[in-house]
């Protein structure tokens, strides 16, 4: 008889949302070295779909699609040996797995159909509910999802009722969270969090004290989405768990407990992505900054971060840097991005995208600023008056420059702008005239094509109204400036 | 990626979209990539828009509906010109039955059974949670939930209702309902359960096998003798033919199950099936055996088994008018067969 496959992996919902730390760089080697030193499918499988969610949080999608397709490889080997073996069981179960790696692929309808084949067997089986729960709500078919993972939660309520063990009940953690999280998708928020609340009950109960000192014993921190083991399993669904709870408080405004919820959860894990995130938005504003700087050094690659990061800095300004590492290097890059200093992100960007070839949010920075301009901001008030340059249109205008379309280049060329100047320097004319050339408007730099005689008496470094027009982007003290049609000129009163 | 992970990974794929084939009263028909064809006479007649991602066809008089899961279509057709319409329903329409002219389906999900009438008007009703089977039967509609262990009959009045429900056990992978009962197999436990449909009780419960996971009539039930029931049992790579509830006059009163009859009628070494079957259809004297595994279908025959085709979709086969049909690479494939009449 065919040894039967285990499923003691236990599942826990897609990792796309939660991005992994650069520190997870250990749960890679932990994962790569699992599969080096066992030949055993679970080992196998769980360590290709681990390593498969830990690069998709890196935002590293071709290295995370290789890994799913040989978890999908090694399914499917899996569920032919099984029907030649007549292992029923077995084959039920690696059909779901292989359901999940194609959902993990991205492959809706192929991975309904292998979750289909494998229910047929195993309708019974908490555990393929589970995994039919996951791959639904992978695939955002969350009402699937939801309904798979109600069966699961049957079936483990069922199984906890006749065999109340440390097992079952964690079992029916985990599922009840799945059910969680694919309630979330469709706005049932409510049950959502009551069902995380009696998660994190159950898992704070003494139930758990033998785990509980299993994952102090072995100090075991690391966060998996396919977890073999009863320590691992706990630890990453009260991460997992914590942090959904935490977003549904965050999203009903209760910031209070939202907060004390992710701290739990940097109490547990200091580095965890997701919480630092979190506290970069909900921190008072004096604080904000270190806890960005946090955040990006756990995942420098997060994409929601970097957005919320840019908004961040739009308003408040650029903090300064001073750390060094992956975290510091893009977060130079977007404030040079921020600040129209174009070729200098350009050239960081690249530097990183050496370390990191395949890495999408370096290369979406990197188009970002070589995508071709749609629907500028600075162009809306293009033929409709004079448009207020502030600081932040002004930089979009020196980052799209090379990218504008000709029909963008003659709105630009039509377009008057007025904003408040200080010039580096002033010099007197003839009587009655001020010869002005280069200055700042909110801190960006300008010229104009030839030092130009104004009828006034100005100082340099005190506000002036300028009226200009934008002839393109030249360069100032070795950075990106603009370069400026004067128009008119008035004191600012 | 590298070439031969890219070969491997090709070599296992399911293909992109599901071929669905179903025999009608008119031909057959075919749904693929998109649209539902009727072949008939050897040639195709009408082509009609269909569904993205077939997963089942339901065959009515003049009409056949197209169910796609995924996206939670259903779309009705005219068998006489493939004209038709496209109805949203409710989550994972799994499976249907046609009566009285009208599609009543179930929406798994939704855990609801939804009946589109002719005249396109749409209602429903919820049932027990994991409603996974229907059938037909004497102009009532029956849904067995799986989870939840529940057979419900389902009143057909201007508002649908549930008239009769029953207790039976959860975890079955197939139901099929003939005459005045249904039949439930049960992988787990290797067992059949018969439900007498007028008392709406368990008839019978018989082992069956080792893991026997698909259920078909074989022969038709008549006053004088019991109908026919194949079992596809992957784990023993068997189909065992046994014998079902006779008539409502007599089978019960008979203490059915008689046991499994027909051992010897198809009982291939099991070596003509290296992966096992897991799927069987049978009628007019045909038995065909599939293996969803390797997507291969035989047909059962004495004293031999044949491969038919192989890496087909589950549904891409059926029985029609004297023809074995498949639908492989594109094109529909027919095997003629003499009827003949099954025997003890």
């Amino acid at each position: 008889m065919r040894r039967a496959v285990s499923i003691a992996i236990v599942l826990l919902t897609a990792t796309a949302s939660y991005a992994q730390r650069m520190a997870s760089d250990f749960e890679i080697a932990r994962m790569r070295e699992q599969i080096a030193s066992s030949s055993d499918f679970t080992a196998q499988l769980s360590g290709r779909l681990n390593l498969g969610d830990l690069y998709l949080g890196r935002n590293d999608r071709t290295a995370a699609v290789n890994e799913y397709q040989r978890a999908l490889e090694l399914a499917n080997k899996e569920r032919m040996a099984a029907r030649s073996e007549s292992d029923i069981t077995g084959y039920s179960t690696v059909t779901a797995y292989a359901a999940l790696a194609q959902a993990k692929l991205g492959r809706g309808p192929q991975a309904l159909a292998l979750l289909e084949e494998s229910i047929r067997f195993a309708s019974d089986s908490a555990k393929t509910w589970n995994i039919y729960a996951s791959a639904m709500t992978l695939l955002d078919r969350p009402r699937k999802g939801v309904s798979a993972a109600r069966n699961a939660v049957s079936i483990a309520r069922k199984d906890v009722a006749e065999t109340p063990t440390t097992e079952t009940r964690l079992d029916l953690a985990i599922y009840q969270h799945a059910l969680a999280s694919a309630l979330i998708d469709i706005d049932m928020d409510r049950e959502a969090e009551e069902l995380l609340v009696e998660v994190l009950t159950s898992l704070g109960s003494t139930t758990f004290d033998a785990v509980r000192r299993d994952v102090e014993r072995s100090e075991t921190f690391e966060i998996y989405s396919t977890a073999r083991g009863e320590a691992a399993a706990y630890l990453s669904l009260l991460n997992r768990a914590q942090l959904r709870l935490a977003g549904l408080q965050e999203k009903r405004g209760d910031v209070a407990a939202a907060r004390a919820t992710y701290r739990r959860v940097l109490d547990q894990r200091s580095d965890d992505p997701t919480a630092l995130a979190a506290f970069a938005r909900l921190a008072p504003r004096d604080e904000q900054a270190l806890w960005f700087a946090a955040a990006f050094d756990a995942n420098p690659f997060s994409l929601p971060l970097i957005r919320a990061y840019q908004a961040h800095i739009a308003t408040h300004g650029p903090p300064s840097i001073d750390s060094a590492g992956t975290g510091a290097a893009v977060r130079q890059a977007i404030h040079q991005i921020a600040a129209g200093e174009t070729r200098a992100a350009r050239t960081a960007l690249d530097a990183l995208l050496v370390r990191f070839p395949a890495n999408e949010t370096l290369r979406r920075l990197r188009a970002d600023i070589d995508a071709p301009g749609e629907g500028r901001e600075f162009l809306r008030g293009a033929h409709a008056g004079t448009v207020e340059a502030t600081g932040y249109l002004l930089r979009q205008v020196i980052g799209a420059n090379e990218r504008l379309t000709p029909d963008q280049r003659r709105a630009l060329d039509a377009t008057t702008f007025r904003g408040v100047a200080s010039f580096s320097a002033a010099t007197a004319g003839v009587a009655g005239q001020t010869i002005l050339e280069s200055g700042t408007i909110a801190g960006v730099a300008f010229r104009f094509a030839e030092p130009t005689a104004f009828l006034g008496d100005f100082a340099s470094r005190a506000p002036l109204r300028l009226t200009f027009r934008i002839l393109g982007v030249t360069e100032v003290d070795g950075r990106d400036a603009l370069l400026f049609e004067p128009l008119g000129i008035e004191a600012v009163p | 990626m590298r070439p031969l992970f890219a070969l491997l990974a090709m070599a296992f794929a399911v293909p992109a979209a599901a071929d669905v084939v179903a025999a009608t009263s008119r031909g057959v028909v075919v749904a693929h990539d998109g649209v539902v064809d009727l072949h008939s006479n050897g040639r195709r007649v009408w082509s009609a828009p269909g569904v993205d991602e077939p997963g089942n066809i339901i065959g009515g008089e003049g009409r056949v509906a197209i169910l796609d899961p995924w996206a939670n279509r259903a779309r009705v057709v005219s068998l006489r010109d493939g004209t038709g319409t496209t109805f949203a329903t409710g989550e994972s329409p799994v499976g249907g039955v046609f009566a009285g002219g009208d599609l009543y389906l179930i929406a798994r999900d939704a855990n609801r059974v939804e009946r589109i009438a002719v005249d396109g008007s749409h209602h429903s009703v919820g049932v027990a949670p994991d409603p996974a089977f229907i059938g037909v039967s004497a102009g009532s509609v029956y849904v067995y939930s799986r989870v939840s262990g529940v057979l419900q009959e389902i009143a057909l009045g201007e508002n649908l209702s549930i008239a009769r429900q029953a207790s039976v056990p959860p975890y079955a992978s197939d139901m099929e309902v003939d005459g005045r009962a249904a039949y439930l197999i049960y992988p787990r436990d290797a067992k059949l359960v018969t439900v007498n449909l007028d008392k709406f009780e368990i008839a019978t419960t018989a082992a069956v096998g080792g893991a026997p996971a698909d259920i078909a009539i074989a022969r038709r039930g008549t006053a004088l003798s019991a109908p026919l029931i194949a079992v596809a049992d992957p784990a023993a790579k068997r189909v065992w033919m046994t014998e079902g509830a006779q008539s409502v006059g007599a089978a019960f009163g008979r203490g059915f199950l008689r046991g499994f009859l027909g051992l010897g009628l198809f009982r291939p070494r099991s070596a003509d099936f290296p992966r096992g079957i897991d799927r069987v259809v049978a009628g007019d004297g045909v038995t065909l055996s599939f293996d969803t595994s390797s997507g291969t279908l035989y047909r059962m025959g004495r004293p031999k088994v044949s491969v038919l085709a192989e890496r087909l979709d589950p549904q891409a086969f059926a029985i029609a008018n004297g023809k074995i049909v498949f639908w492989s690479h594109g094109a529909l494939h027919e095997v003629p067969y003499a009827v003949r009449p099954l025997q003890k």
